[in-house]
């Protein structure tokens, strides 16, 4: 799987949805998102399930988020691989 | 303070802060008339009736009203949980509220025990209903981070200013309830004021400073102390006035100045916050903080001359008068200073912020499933203009300044007048068209996604 990254820590609301919405429209297949926050966008997590993704979500400081979002059709591969990334960290 | 992220899912309906919004603006539009067509008389006391229904105009028409919009949308957007029964609240709150305080001001200057005993019922129904649904639920149902600590203190500290409010009209038709001294009347000023205002502002900048200007949040000993050291000093003030009555004390002025001293410590925080943001791009909501910050401390340095210096000092014959004058309309030039140049400035910052904001928001959480949908959604600065936001920021200056000018010279009150008119015409302006393109946008997706709609202005 490819990894896509987008860090909108240094942007205002609304731009870092906006952003992430953009990134998300554009993913092609196997293809998953790398988001770098200094917030956890709760309102996109509650619609990205709607939207046929998922999330993990991971915390590294009180404001630095990293979150990887997904097709849910990818899931296994993707959690598979997440696990082997952050192991390898 | 560990800022979470915060939770959009029980946002209200858009249009339930609006409603708040709108009429807090008319509010000011129509006191500009009244101060317009009431000459100078206003403008040599605090205690001219005129003078106060200025000064609850403000004070209750629009900082209040704009501020219990706000909380609706802050609060469950801070705690994620939305507000029991919001379309009951908003309604019955809102009308009770605009009811009273129009009632209150007309019996000011007009009046008449229906006027004065329909107010306070009004008034307590409008502000209650309110402060229990609010406090009840910040009792109960969300953990506590300073902000929701802060905004529950303020709201406690509201419901003491209304006590007194409602006694203090009694007292004035003759119910034997309190003292006939000013001891009450200035605790009401001070509890609503630096209370339920200044609380609220601070509780709620930890949150907005950090997330719409990509600061750094506050420093934890800040948020996690001064929010109470502050509320306790307001109770200490309210306790020594219910059991000594006895407002000129020494320990009376040592409070009051501590209030102060400690509001400066909280500007000079919030502009070395502010310094350190992350994108030092022109933002006149910065403006409007930093506008705010700098009046603070013109307060305190006031307060502390007036109180040190030119009251105890002899004063060259040649300023003799300003020395006086000065002496004579301290009490409003403070309270002009604090509400008009600190407490507005800061709402009509926020306003700029929040009504782009939240309009943008609310349209974009109806596209998440459907991208295409937000190539309808405007760009922020179409909703609301930086240029415009900057008319309105320097008008706000000249507006203030002109406040100032007027109580030293009341003959200037027309000046006053025509600059208030025209700032909230534009303010009122800037709202009407962030609404009326956020409709317009609104039919556009509800179009692409056939009805099928959660979130709406209007039905």
């Amino acid at each position: 799987m490819e990894q896509i990254t987008l860090n909108v820590s240094s942007l205002a609301p609304p731009e870092p949805m906006t952003e992430i919405v953009l990134a998300l429209s554009n993913l092609k297949n196997l293809q998953y998102l790398k988001v770098i926050h200094r917030r956890q966008p709760f309102p996109l997590f509650e619609r990205l399930s709607a939207g046929g993704w998922g999330y993990v979500c991971k915390e590294l400081s009180p404001q630095c988020f990293t979150i990887y979002i997904y097709q849910l059709s990818d899931q296994e591969r993707f959690l598979a691989l997440l696990d082997s990334e952050l192991n390898r960290v | 303070m560990h800022a979470p992220g915060v939770s959009f899912g029980s946002l209200p309906r858009i249009d339930y802060p609006y409603r708040f919004f709108v009429t807090a603006t008319f509010f000011v539009i129509v006191l500009a008339i009244f101060i317009l067509l009431s000459g100078e008389t206003p403008w040599s006391n605090r205690w001219q009736p005129a003078m106060l229904f200025i000064t609850h105009g403000f004070t209750l028409g629009f900082i209040t009203t704009i501020m219990m919009g706000a909380l609706l949308q802050i609060i469950p957007v801070v705690g994620g949980i939305a507000l029991p029964q919001i379309n009951v609240v908003a309604t019955t709150s809102h009308v009770f509220h605009l009811l009273g305080t129009s009632l209150l001001m007309k019996n000011f200057v007009w009046p008449d025990e229906y006027s004065r005993v329909l107010s306070v019922v009004f008034l307590v129904l409008g502000l209650g209903i309110y402060i229990v649904t609010v406090f009840g639920l910040l009792l109960i149902k969300l953990k506590q981070g300073a902000t929701l600590a802060g905004i529950r203190n303020a709201l406690l500290l509201l419901s003491f200013t209304i006590v007194i409010g409602c006694l203090i009209q009694f007292s004035n038709a003759g119910a034997d309830l309190l003292l006939a001294n000013k001891s009450y009347t200035n605790l009401h000023a001070l509890l609503g004021g630096m209370g339920w205002m200044g609380l609220l502002i601070l509780a709620v900048s930890f949150q907005i400073i950090p997330m719409f200007h990509v600061a750094p949040i506050f420093p934890m000993g800040i948020t996690r102390y001064l929010p109470k050291i502050l509320f306790s000093l307001l109770i200490a003030l309210l306790l020594i006035v219910a059991f000594f009555n006895e407002f000129s004390s020494s320990l009376m002025i040592l409070l009051g100045d501590s209030l102060l001293l400690l509001n400066c410590l909280y500007v000079i925080v919030l502009l070395k916050t502010l310094d350190k943001r992350k994108r030092k791009i022109a933002d006149t909501t910065v403006m409007y903080w930093q506008l705010a910050a700098f009046s603070m401390i013109l307060l305190t340095c006031l307060t502390f001359v007036v109180q040190f210096y030119l009251k105890n000092k002899a004063i060259e014959p040649a300023l003799n008068n300003f020395h006086n004058l000065l002496l004579q309309k301290q009490d409003l030039l403070q309270a002009a200073i604090f509400f008009y140049f600190f407490i507005i400035s800061v709402l009509q910052g926020m306003l700029l912020k929040i009504l782009p904001f939240l309009s943008y928001t609310h349209l974009q959480q109806l596209c998440l499933t459907n991208f295409k949908a937000m190539e309808h959604i405007p760009h922020m600065h179409e909703f609301l203009s930086k240029q415009h936001g900057l008319y309105l920021f320097f008008l706000h200056c000249c507006t203030g300044l002109s406040l100032l000018a007027t109580i030293l010279i009341p003959s200037l009150y027309w000046l006053f007048g025509v600059l208030l008119l025209v700032e909230f015409s534009l303010l009122l302006a800037i709202m009407i068209k962030v609404i009326g393109l956020y409709k317009i946008s609104l039919r556009k997706i509800k179009a692409l996604k056939g009805n099928n709609i959660e979130y709406c202005l209007t039905e």
